[in-house]
């Protein structure tokens, strides 16, 4: 294999395909990225064996074809270190690939190309359902952080996908919050697909790939995997994710379907007050208390030891009476970084009931509260 | 059937029941000789047995001795010249009182009885053997008193097929002393089993010595410059409490060398030990007992000791502050030391410092006992009221009971980190370290697992953990035992931010859990689990192995266990990389909490390398 690429591009393909290898492994396959050169384009494929991407390099001129395996790190290092604007990649029969700049030369080990696990191939015929770039990422966005880091009873280590119709929902909990945002395919199957959890890792990884919003995207599901490409053609990039296995919490069954207070914001205000009134908590006391009036919300915070804050926030409108409640403030201050509206509703019930925080008619976010 | 008509029992028989009571086993009846002996003011106490005290015991004191007449009294039931009438058993100064102890022990075997008084010229003798009492028949032997008993239980071959092995017996008889030895320093008392000096302990002024003696501190294998036994001292209320407590590391896996003394009497009573070890908790792994001699000196209205015959067992009429004062001096006495273990770099280490001397300090009890063998009661009438005695004597035994001062709070004791000092992660595990005393090492764990714990502990005190609501509960599956466990934890769950209600005949649903646990990623669910388990077996709150006398300390003690499961699952664990802004803030814990040298389980945090050693190791000293 034999190619003159440049040096940007690659390095910006190096990038999304690395964050999937593996940082411990002792498998050095795994540590390795898969160059392809074929028709006139290079194709760079990372795997952990759990998530598998696929880009395509811009701007390749391909003297040989052929593949390699290279090792990631060591290839990285040099492709971002160096200044030359165009590297050329020779890589022999004896995988040793040779890199050249202009006053460099790096010889790098690599490994036979076909101890490389590879990557599924997007299957064009099971395709669940398309939308752009822009959607998905909004999606993902709005959801990915009230994941759980890790949570033996139910599978809430990832994202619910679910889909009805043209209509698409992600959902995502911690046991503590749940967060679900809505949004509309541009084509979709037949009915309704069945519901699915994707990892947060790859979902972390597939927002990198969705950088150009105007990006057409398709999602198939194959086997217990989810495969989505995103872009067109040829310059087209894939992601294929095994899924989570394991049932999500009945999440219906915890969004509140009546509250008697409804309180909305000015977003910035809110985002303000809430990160002044975290100033004073502590690990043993993290909650902050809001009482909620007709024209003000009162928040405080008490650290024993350390002092009291209390900020006053102005309410653009409430309806019901007067409550007080107690809330991690981490938890508002996540969703509330999330929110692009200009304006956040609270609706509210008891104070040891949930909160029920929304912006827009797409995007609910429930909360449960903590005893002061 | 036949009517068997009602009959007065023989005196013999009467003794033997009492027999029972009294003697249970060899190792009593040397309780009760050398008992006698204390009373009789001896200066040494010397104790034969052979074949583990089933063949003969014999107690020889240098006492004031029992003149020929009064012999065969000696022997006779309830004979004693230590009580004179009723009231005087609610002030009861002596060691022995209940004048059985003779006759019930010569009711089951045969007993001699060589004694001379001070000012008599020659010494007698008698005899007894179950309800047969000789006549005194003239001897020759030192001033004195020497008590032998043979073939114990010889007339009763169902007890005698109860006494253990001679080895066994033995090591009772061993452990009787030592226990009476602790409360007596001023005495010698040696004991000789067949051929063998079993104990040799000198008499001495200095409590430090007996105990260390007494309490095998040697052979505990400390070392290091610090003394093993350091000092406790308390009032509360009429009770005053001093002695010596073990380092924590001398803790022992059985009870033997906790040694308890109420006014001069050696005691066994569960709320003074339960106290003893609540002062100890966390600083010694469960099921270990630590090591100490401690007295109590209390006025005799303030306790019962005629509640069984054996005398171990006492009540008092205000337990709780018994409990309460224990457990305040021996916890100030730990407080106020460095409990940091120093360990050695190779054996050539010196023996470790014994410590200041302790000056002995009688007890009111001792050093106002009635001698019982040269004034018999009967004989000679009544005796002033003790008390009276007491102040003619110029003793003053017992403060008057006055209000408890507020227990001031020391500062910690340990040696201060410079701030600026290095600090050293050593496999994401352990941190280096120096402070004024040398090299520290400190488990990261098992401090941070301490600190977590004592933050809890405080919080808890000021009010419930703040309680972070679940979306959907966890369910946890149990067992219908874990289930009925899970009532008796409410009052628990009310404190600890935990909200938890049966789901079924086999699950809990976890509603509510502290936010601080979720903060450091410890899962309700497998906590709730873990819990319940551990109440349904009854190892929650049980830690110290002793049934806690009051309700309220069975609640402290499942709350301190179950804030400990919280802190151990809290802390950060070995292979935990920490920043040196985390490092840091860790050893200012360190000095900011109490009892910071051990984890909650009692593992130490620390370990020491003195500078001494150091120098030692490297050819300087």
């Amino acid at each position: 294999m034999k190619l003159v690429c440049d040096r940007i591009a690659l390095s910006d393909a190096l990038a999304l395909a690395s964050s999937v290898v593996p940082t411990r492994t002792t498998a050095a396959a795994l540590s390795c990225l898969k160059f392809v050169a074929r028709d006139g384009l290079l194709t760079i494929s990372a795997t952990d064996t759990e998530i598998g991407i696929s880009t395509p390099v811009a701007s390749v001129s391909i003297s040989d074809e052929g593949e390699a395996l290279i090792p990631a790190d060591k290839l990285n290092q040099i492709v971002r270190a160096s200044e030359d604007s165009t590297l050329s990649i020779d890589v022999n029969a004896k995988n040793v690939a040779v890199i050249k700049g202009q006053d460099s030369t790096f010889k790098i080990f690599g490994h036979e190309p076909r101890e490389f696990p590879g990557v599924q191939a997007f299957p064009a015929s099971k395709i669940e359902f398309e939308t752009t770039a822009g959607m998905l990422g909004r999606l993902i966005h709005r959801t990915l952080f009230a994941t759980a880091v890790d949570n033996s009873r139910y599978a809430i280590n990832g994202v619910l996908v679910d889909r009805k119709g043209k209509k698409v929902r992600l959902v995502a909990t911690d046991g503590r919050r749940l967060a679900v945002a809505k949004g509309e395919c541009t084509r979709a199957g037949d009915g309704d697909a069945p519901q699915c959890i994707v990892p947060t890792k790859a979902l972390n990884v597939l927002g990198k790939l969705l950088s150009d919003p105007d990006d057409p995207v398709a999602v198939a599901r194959q086997d217990n995997l989810l495969i989505v490409r995103v872009g067109e053609g040829a310059d087209a990039a894939t992601l294929a994710t095994r899924l989570v296995e394991g049932s999500f919490p009945p999440f219906e069954d915890v969004i509140p379907k009546e509250h008697d207070k409804r309180v909305t914001f000015d977003a910035g205000e809110l985002t303000s007050a809430v990160r002044r009134a975290e100033i004073l908590t502590n690990e043993e006391s993290k909650g902050i208390r809001m009482a909620f009036g007709a024209t003000q919300l009162v928040l405080s915070s008490r650290a024993p030891e350390l002092g009291e804050a209390e900020i006053t926030v102005d309410v653009e409108k409430y309806e019901g009476e007067p409550m007080e409640i107690g809330f991690n403030p981490k938890f508002i201050m996540d969703v509330l970084k999330v929110i692009d509206s200009p304006q956040v509703i609270i609706e509210l019930k008891a104070p040891n009931k949930p909160g029920v925080i929304k912006a827009g008619n797409d995007f609910t976010y429930v909360v449960m509260p903590v005893s002061l | 059937m036949t009517r068997s008509p009602i009959r007065p029992l023989p005196t013999h028989l009467v003794n033997q029941i009492a027999a029972g009571e009294v003697v249970e086993r060899p190792a009593s009846v040397v309780k009760e000789l050398v008992e006698n002996a204390l009373d009789a003011k001896a200066t040494r106490i010397d104790v034969t047995i052979e074949g583990g005290g089933r063949d003969l015991i014999r107690v020889t004191d240098d006492g004031v001795g029992i003149p020929p007449e009064e012999l065969p009294l000696a022997l006779a039931p309830h004979a004693t010249s230590k009580i004179v009438r009723a009231e005087d058993l609610e002030a009861i100064l002596t060691m022995g009182f209940r004048g059985e102890a003779l006759a019930s022990i010569a009711s089951v075997s045969r007993v001699r009885i060589v004694s001379r008084t001070r000012d008599a010229d020659a010494a007698a003798s008698i005899e007894a053997e179950g309800d047969r009492i000789g006549a005194p028949q003239p001897a020759a032997a030192p001033p004195g008193t020497s008590v032998s008993v043979q073939t114990l239980f010889c007339n009763v071959p169902a007890r005698r097929k109860f006494l253990k092995s001679e080895s066994a017996e033995a090591s009772r008889i061993v452990e009787t002393l030592e226990s009476i030895a602790m409360g007596h320093p001023r005495i010698r008392f040696t004991l000789t089993n067949g051929s063998k000096t079993v104990l040799d302990l000198a008499a001495t002024d200095d409590l430090r010595r007996r105990a260390s003696e007494v309490l095998d501190v040697e052979r505990a294998g400390l070392t290091g410059d610090k003394a093993p036994l350091l000092e406790a001292n308390g009032d509360e209320g009429p009770l005053t409490v001093w002695g010596l407590v073990g380092r924590p590391e001398l803790a022992r896996a059985n009870a033997k060398h906790l040694r308890i003394h109420l006014n001069g009497r050696p005691v066994a009573d569960r709320a003074i030990l339960h106290a003893v070890r609540e002062a100890y908790r966390g600083l010694i792994a469960p099921g270990f007992t630590p090591l100490a001699a401690i007295f109590l000196e209390l006025h005799p209205r303030e306790v019962d000791v005629n509640v069984h015959p054996a005398k171990t067992e006492v009540r008092f009429r205000q337990p709780s502050m018994i409990h309460q004062g224990v457990l305040r001096a021996v916890r100030r006495a730990l407080r106020a030391a460095d409990l940091v273990p120093a360990f050695e770099l190779a054996p050539s280490a010196p023996a470790p410092a014994p410590g200041a001397p302790l000056a002995w300090r009688p007890s009111g009890g001792g050093a106002l006992s009635a001698p019982s063998w040269s004034t018999p009661s009967r004989a000679t009438g009544g005796m002033p009221p003790l008390e009276d005695i007491a102040e003619a004597l110029g003793v003053k035994p017992w403060a008057e009971p006055t209000p408890a001062a507020p227990a001031t709070e020391s500062p910690s004791a340990l040696p201060t980190v410079a701030r600026a000092v290095e600090i050293l992660q050593v496999h994401s595990a352990y941190l280096v370290t120096q402070d004024a005393e040398g090299l520290l090492i400190v488990d990261q764990h098992a401090l941070h697992e301490r600190v977590m714990f004592e933050k809890l502990f405080e919080r808890v005190a000021r009010g419930p953990l703040e309680r972070q609501s679940l979306l959907v509960p966890a369910i946890v599956e149990c067992s219908g035992r874990e289930i009925e466990a899970l009532e008796s934890l409410a009052p628990l769950f009310e404190r600890l931010g935990i909200e938890a209600a049966p789901a079924g005949p086999r699950s809990i649903a976890v509603h509510a859990f502290p936010s601080f646990l979720f903060e450091r990623g410890v899962d309700a669910g497998d906590f709730l689990r873990e819990l319940v388990a551990k109440a349904a077996d009854g190892t929650l709150g049980a830690a110290t192995g002793e049934a806690p006398t009051a309700l309220a300390t069975e609640v402290e003690s499942a709350l301190a266990d179950t804030l400990d499961m919280m802190a151990c699952k809290a802390a950060v664990k070995a292979g935990d990389r920490l920043s040196i802004e985390e490092l840091r803030e860790l050893l200012a814990w360190r000095e900011r909490v109490e009892r910071s040298t051990n984890c909650p389980h009692g593992r130490p945090t620390s370990l020491r390398i003195t500078m001494r050693d150091l120098e030692r190791q490297f050819g300087r000293g």
